[in-house]
Order: C-alpha cells, then structure tokens, then sequence
C-alpha cells in the first residue's frame, strides 16, 4: 500500500506521525512490534496498524525487512520518531535503500508534490532546508505534530530478522532525578561550579521554585557530579520547561540546542560575553556563588 | 577564543606538528588550566596536578634533547607554549621555567654522566627542579657573597641558605650555584640529602603557588658525582635563556589580560554604546596591543638566534627588559580601565598586575638588564659584573 | 592482523562561523577541526584495536582540505590513516558519506570493527554509522557507551532513553559509540612528533567505484535566529540586580 509509513518505538509519538501524515493528506501506515501498541493505536486515524513478527527482541534487526517492505509497497516516506532505536532503524533504512535522510527534521511540509525539511546543523546556530524526492527517511522529535484520532485496520505480519546481533540483557536506567523532559522548571549547572559539594546551592534555589537540577555536558560527562540523564543539549535531554535558570553555564550552542523551547531562559554567569546571554530573556552578570544564594533566599522570603 | 589583529607572522613558519603541539596546549590551557587558575592563586598551593599534565603532555621535555628523553623543540617553540600558558596561568609557566633552567644549567655544565643521570628526569616531570643561587647579600654578584660551602676530600660541604628558589619545597633535585673556596661552582643537591632544609613563602605579592622559598644547607655533604663542570667563566648564553623564558611569559600575560579587558569593555556600556568605541578607551587598548606586538616581534628574533646557534646575549636582556616591563604597564592600565571592578579579585584581572610585577625582578631585575645593556653600548658606568663579564 | 576502523570527519569549527548581516553564513575562515565526537572514535577504535590484537586505522572522507588532519588524527593512537580524498565530499549527504567509507573499509580488507562518533560536530545527524552497517551487510550497534570482546564476539552496552542494553554481535560489525565511552585526551607531544611518521593511504574519488550524487538538495542554509528578550542586569549591587531579576520573572508568571 502506497502511503507514508511511520515507525516509532514510543507509541505517543507514533500517533503523533499519523497525524502529520493524514495532514498532508496521505495515507498513513503504522509499524509496529509492539502487540498492545498495536491495540493503542488501532484508534490513532492510520489507515493501517502492521504489527510486525519476527525471531528477534531487538527491534534494529528489522531494518533490512523493513526496507524491503517499503520498497515493496511502494512507500512514499518512512518517518520515523527520533529516539535512539529509531535514529537506528531510520539510517538502516536509508543505508539499504540507498535513499535520502533528513535526521530530525524541525519542519517536514509536501510543496509542489516534493518534500521540503528543515533541520538544525552546527549544535543549533544553523538552519538547512532540503527538498527530497522519491521514497526517503526522516526522523522527527516528539511534539513535533498532534495526534488524531480514528478506527484502523491491525494486520500481522511476519517479517524476518537479522540475527547476528542478540540481546544478552537490559537494566532499567534508575533515574535519579526527575525526568527533564517534562520538567517544568529547571536550574541548571554549568562548569564554573567549583566542586561537587556546590550543587547544594543548585538544590537550594530549586527547592525553593519546584524545579529539578539539570546540567551541562561536562558537569556529567568529565566531572561525573550529576548523572549522565540530567544533562541537557544536543546530544543529552532536550528540555521545554516553564522556566530554565543556568547558573555558571557559558552557552555552548549545543547545549543551547537543548533549552531553545523553553519559555523563560535566565543565565547567570560572571562573564558578560558568555553565549548563554544571547539565548537569555533574562541574566545577572555575577558571580553565581553570590547570586545564587541571594535569589534563593530573596525567593523564599517572597 | 577570538585573534588578535598581527602575530601570524611566526606561526605560518610553524610545521604542521608545531601547529597541531600549539593547538594542543590552548585546548589544555583553556579546558584544564583556565578554571584551576584562580584557585591557585587564591590558596597558593602548588599545582601538583597541573604540573603532572604537563609532564603528561610532554612539556616538562619540551626543549630537552631527544636523547634524553624530551622532544628536542627549539627556543622559539618554547617561547610559544610559555605564552599560551602564561595567558590564564603565569605562575605555572614560571614553574616550569625553573624547571627548564635547572635543565639547561646541568645540560651545559654536567659531565656525560651527570646528564644521563638527572636530564631524563627531568624531562619526563618525574622529579620537579629548582636553581638556588639568591643570597641574603645579593645575586649577581657571586664575588661578593659568603661562601657557601669548603673542600672536603673530592666532595663539598655546603653551609648557608639560598633564598627566593622557585619549586624550593617540591623539587627532587636543586641544582645550587655559589662559591666555594674563591670558586664560582655548581652542584646538584638531591632531596632527602642530610642537612638539607626548605621552606616556602606563604605571602608574596603574587605569582602565588610557586612555592618559592628557602633552600638551607647544614654540614651538607655533595658528593663528587654531585659537581657539575668547573667553569670561572659563567658568562653563558643558555643560562640567558632563562631570560627568554621570563620574557614569553610576560607577553603572554599581557595577552592574557588584554583579552579579557577589550572583552569587559566591548560589553560595558555607556549612553548605550561599549566603552571600547570611545576614542580614548580604543586608543589605550590599540597602544597596548601594538606594545606587545614589539615585544612579540624582538622576542621572536632573540628565540630565532638562539635556534640559529648564534644567541645574542644583548638582545635577551632587552627583551627581557622591555617585555616585562611592558606586561606590568598592560596589567596596569587594564586594572584602570576596568575601574573598581578591576580592583575587585573576583574580577580576575588584577591578580595578572600582581604576577607580572615578579617578572622585572625574578631573575635578575630590569635594572641589572640595562646596567648590561649600558655596559655593551660602552657608557663609563660604576659596575663589576662578574656574572656577565 | 585485523585492522580497527576510526571514521572521522573534518568539520569547520562553529565557533569561527559569521553571521552575515542577511542571516548566511560565512564559513570561509573557519578552521577545521575533528568533529568532536570523532575524538572519542578514535579513542574507542584505538583501545578496541589494543584489546584484538589489531591495528588502528584513522579513515577520513574529505576535500582536499581535510589533508591537514592526518596527523592530528594520527597523533591521537592510529597506526595508519587513509584519506578518501574528494571534491565531492563538499556536498555530499548521509548516503554519500557512508558508501564512500564503506567502499575504502573493503579497500583497506581484514577489517574486524568499524567506529564512529554518534554523531558529526555540524551535522549531527547520526546516520554514518548505520548506514556503513547497511551498505556492507554488517551488523551494527549505536549509542555504545562501553565495549568488550570475547573471542570474535564484540558485546556492547547501548544507552537507550530508559535502560542500559546490553547486546553481543558477531565480528566484523560497525559501532557509533557515545563520547561517554572515553575521555579522549589531549595527545601528548611526542605523538604529535611522531604523527608524521605514520603511513597513510590515499584513495581518490575514482579508486572507489562510488556513485558520489547526493540524494537530498540543499536549498537554504541561514543561521538560526534566536528571539530572545536579553534583558541584562550586568551593574549595580548584587542585591538590586536579585531584585529586578525576581520582579521580572513574577510578572512573566513563571515563579
């Protein structure tokens, strides 16, 4: 069946392709290994659920398969939900099919019958439109687009797996803080923290507003003083909080990348020229050690 | 980081390597050296660990022979990796030029053996280095000051204190120049030798972290291994060098400050319009830069004769004396133009005002360079100058 | 002996990017650098070469001008490097990418493992990995935040949103590994000095019997603009700049 088939491993976003898909007007046919997400999204306004079957638990297996399908059905676009093992299938896909790929698009539009994407490159500071043509990938974020709603048909299907890779084993992440994602609002710690014991002050103010402690990548990644999931930029969380208040944090593009659709940005920093101010509704120049404690107190005796 | 107008000009006759081994040291000094800076000046401690990456990296054997151990850069090459370092860091480029001077000082007066033994050490950073040669009544002139030490046998009993040593309380060895029986001599003293005591100053104005201080000697023993080459003559062109060292660490000091001055003024603003567009600011700042341009500009040429194999000892001493002077000029006035705000510590700009004053003083001050400097130009001038006869 | 893979891309450092005053870029000064990541690819490939007993190949596909990165990548632990040195690697697209690697990884032969960073500095559009997998039929892992071997197999844990995956494949395979994996360090000097000493390979756009059209067309590039209000205290006492910083952020009804 000829159409746009989307793929995601988060059924939410899934259903939120779907409804860019009937946007544009199109047919849309889900993908899916997952049988109760099949059942979800039996009601998510796609033409057709594929729940697909096969010998093996890791869903990157089928990239092959898939690609086949695709071709075989005359598939005019695979979209799929940019998570990590979709990112991975979407480039399979691409890689088998030797066809255009648009990784996380922010835009995806039809003009003229072709396909016109907007994505970000450098970490953010630059925007690259492309046109496509022909059976192609693109990846897309959640919240991109709105589900819909409406009665599909759920066919099986059997589709056979590349196996040379198994699954030995999988540990839930215990997250330590709260999920950034959907944090309403975020204090976030830049390298010009001192030492480890300092992110007290971090917690201090968060208290105080109801945030979660978020930082940048080399609080988690050199100093280990937060865990790797409480990073926020392009390659950790992606955040869209109420409120994001940087302390010490110089506003690196791509972490930039991550809080860009945040409502409110507030930097502090001591250094005036930081990047972080031009990304910033609102920044004290100052030290944080000084700042910090005072806004925490100042809001606590509001 | 953003460049300043000129200096291009050395770096295009830079190799590929020389150029890869320069971005190397900016991404060290900028990632690993910049944040430790203030602490240390802060807390005056050492900087052990900063010290064993730069023995990590390679820069501790920067300009020591490959046979030895090291790389086998030239002088110019040194100078380059000095002023990165000194840009957010002098005093760890001061220590590892009290280190690089012990090395030059046993490099040209150690026998074969002497070399083999102490120069791989020091060019890995195993062991850190230190010269003691100050004493209570002067440094320049060895003629006039108390013996240090007598004969004893094949050896040299030492007796007396040295002041002023940089890395006196961590060295492993301590190469220690004075006389001895009439004689100028130089010996390496090994730490946890008998009788040898060190001490470092907690307070001084800045350069902090150093660990400069005492080097005492009681009843101690220096074995014939221990003493390097007898020379009378001590008029010597690598030990000048030093001079060059103090010289790039300096300029880049001044960088260093002017960097973060044009940046403080290009964001300070005035009736809505950076205090760096108003004449009398950008003048300041222009005249600065071009003052450390000439400094760049005679450093380069004292570096390439040293690298040519013709060193001119004149010209180090003017560098020396004009860059140095110049830093402190540059570190003042950026103080000035930052206001109260460059008064403040945590601002981070007067602690360069501070650690560049050491450098017209630290080995041999600007005065002694120009009484040379009067010297060679042969003005009737009132001085004995056994060191640099 | 097997031979370790790095891919690794030159990439115009962002930092030297102008913003012309129409919103294009001006990317003609800016010096090249390795794609951030890269780094820790090299690493990985390095440390995984050490643990097979192989050697490290530095793999790059580029203008002319990516020459210059040879021995920074050199100087990094490869043994060798190879250049794929083309013109066309200026336009070329995800597909492009990874059949002209692919093609020079069956040149270079004996291959055991292919590493690349998750992602690109510019781009970061993490396909060249997969990709790779695809067009040779090999196995693929991304987001690998550590790995070990056990005889011909490679098992490596991925990061996922939710849980740590542990998988094992055969070999040979390709990983795009997280820079989580390693610290990737400065290279000290003497492996700057001995950079030069090591052998590369160079093929030509030729030598690979690759299609080198770009699948997608590039319509506009422009900077992203930022639409942000940059209301900031930077004078005054502490507590005043506190003051106005609260009083704003309340009427924003975001406290």
């Amino acid at each position: 069946m000829a159409g746009i088939y989307v793929y995601s491993d988060k059924k939410d976003l899934a259903a939120e392709l779907v409804g860019f898909a009937k946007g544009c007007g199109k047919r849309a046919i889900v993908l899916t290994f997952d049988e109760r997400a099949a059942k979800d999204l039996s009601n998510s306004g796609a033409d057709k659920v594929c729940l697909l079957k096969g010998d093996s638990e890791l869903v990157e297996n089928y990239g092959k398969s898939i690609a086949h399908l695709l071709a075989e059905q005359g598939a005019e676009l695979f979209v799929v939900g940019a998570t990590v093992s979709g990112r991975d299938i979407a480039a399979r896909v691409a890689g088998y099919l030797d066809c255009a790929m648009v990784s996380e698009a922010s835009s995806i539009t039809y003009t003229d019958g072709k396909l016109v994407t907007e994505r970000m490159m450098y970490g953010g500071s630059v925007q690259q439109s492309e046109v496509l043509e022909g059976l192609c990938v693109v990846t897309v974020r959640a919240g991109k687009f709105e589900a819909i709603s409406g009665a599909a048909e759920v066919t099986t299907l059997e589709i056979s797996a590349d196996t040379r890779t198994t699954l030995v084993e999988r540990k839930d992440i215990v997250k330590e803080g709260a999920d950034l994602s959907v944090a309403e609002r975020i204090v976030c710690v830049g390298m010009a923290l001192d030492k480890r014991e300092d992110l007290q002050i971090a917690h201090d103010l968060a208290a105080v507003l109801g945030a979660e402690v978020g930082c940048t990548r080399g609080v988690a990644e050199e100093k280990h003083w937060l865990p790797v999931e409480q990073y926020i930029g392009m390659s950790g969380a992606v955040v869209k909080p109420k409120l994001y208040l940087s302390m010490g944090v110089s506003g690196q593009i791509q972490h930039v990348f991550g809080i860009r659709d945040s409502q409110i940005i507030v930097a502090v920093n001591t250094d005036p020229k930081a990047p972080i101010f031009k990304a910033a509704d609102y920044g004290i120049v100052g030290d944080m050690y000084q700042v910090i404690p005072l806004l925490t107190k100042t809001l606590k005796g509001a | 980081m953003s460049s300043l107008v000129t200096s291009n000009t050395t770096l295009s006759s830079l190799t590929d390597e020389q150029q890869l081994i320069l971005n190397n040291v900016r991404e060290f000094v900028q990632t690993e050296v910049k944040p430790r800076a203030p602490q240390i000046d802060k807390t005056a401690q050492f900087p052990h660990d900063l010290f064993k990456r730069c023995a990590e990296l390679g820069l501790t054997g920067l300009a020591i022979d490959e046979e030895y151990g090291g790389l086998g850069q030239g002088v110019l090459m040194e100078q380059l990796v000095m002023e990165e370092i000194a840009k957010e860091c002098p005093v760890l480029a001061l220590i590892l030029d009290a280190h690089l001077l012990s090395y030059r000082l046993i490099n040209h007066f150690g026998s074969k053996e002497q070399k083999k033994r102490f120069i791989p050490p020091t060019a890995s950073g195993a062991q850190i280095t230190a010269m003691a040669s100050t004493e209570a009544t002067g440094s320049t002139n060895f003629a006039e000051q108390q013996p240090m030490g007598k004969r004893d046998g094949d050896g040299i009993i030492l007796n007396g204190t040295k002041l002023f040593t940089t890395n006196s309380d961590v060295a492993g060895f301590y190469i220690v120049q004075g006389m001895v029986d009439g004689e100028f001599v130089n010996v390496i003293v090994e730490k946890g030798t008998p009788g040898l005591e060190t001490g470092a100053i907690d307070h001084k104005l800045g350069m902090a972290g150093s660990s400069t201080g005492t080097v005492r000697f009681k009843n101690l023993r220096v074995p014939k291994e221990n003493i390097l080459a007898e020379h009378s003559d001590v008029q010597d062109a690598s030990f000048a060098l030093c001079f060059l060292n103090i010289s790039s660490i300096s300029i880049g000091l001044a960088e260093g400050v002017l960097e973060k001055t044009k940046t403080y003024l290009l964001n300070r603003t005035r009736n809505h319009k950076p205090l760096a567009g108003f004449q009398v600011v950008a003048h300041h700042l222009a005249k600065m830069q071009t003052q450390i341009e000439l400094a760049k500009s005679i450093l380069e040429r004292a570096a390439k004769l040293y690298d040519e194999g013709r060193p001119d000892v004149v010209l180090t001493f003017m560098t020396k004396a004009f860059a140095c002077e110049m830093a402190v000029d540059v570190a003042n006035l950026c103080i000035q133009l930052h206001g109260a705000a460059g008064y403040m510590e945590e601002t981070g700009i007067a602690r360069y005002l501070r650690d560049a004053k050491c450098n017209t003083i630290g080995e041999i001050s600007t005065d002694i360079h120009y009484d040379y400097i009067a010297l060679r130009m042969g003005l009737p001038i009132d001085t004995s100058f056994p060191l640099f006869g | 002996m097997s031979k370790v893979i790095a891919c690794y891309k030159w990439v115009a450092d962002e930092t030297d990017i102008k913003v012309n005053a129409d919103s294009t870029l001006d990317i003609s000064k800016a010096k090249g650098k390795i794609s951030d990541y890269d780094r820790n690819a090299i690493e990985a490939a390095v440390q995984a070469a050490g643990a097979l007993g192989g050697t490290a190949v530095a793999l790059t596909f580029g203008t002319p001008k990516a020459k210059q990165s040879l021995k920074d990548a050199l100087s990094r632990g490869p043994a060798e490097a190879c250049y794929i040195n083309a013109e066309e690697a200026a336009r070329a697209d995800g597909a492009v990418t990874a059949k002209a690697l692919a093609a020079a990884v069956k040149k270079i032969e004996n291959v055991s493992l292919v590493v690349c960073g998750e992602g690109a500095s510019d781009t970061y559009a993490r396909q060249t990995a997969p990709r790779i997998g695809a067009v040779l039929d090999w196995p693929v892992i991304t987001s690998v935040s550590s790995v070990r071997f056990d005889g011909n197999a490679l098992i490596a844990v991925r990061r996922l949103e939710d849980c740590m995956q542990t998988v094992k494949s055969e070999l040979p395979a390709v990983i795009a590994v997280l820079p989580e994996m390693n610290s990737a360090p400065i290279p000290g000097l003497k492996a700057v000095l001995s950079a030069g000493k090591k052998p590369v390979t160079e093929f030509k756009a030729g030598d690979l019997g690759v299609d080198f059209a770009p699948k997608t067309t590039v319509s506009a590039l422009k900077a992203y603009a930022m639409n942000r209000k940059s209301v900031i205290f930077s004078e005054g006492e502490i507590a005043d700049k506190v003051k106005e910083l609260t009083a704003a952020l309340r009427k924003e009804g975001v406290l």
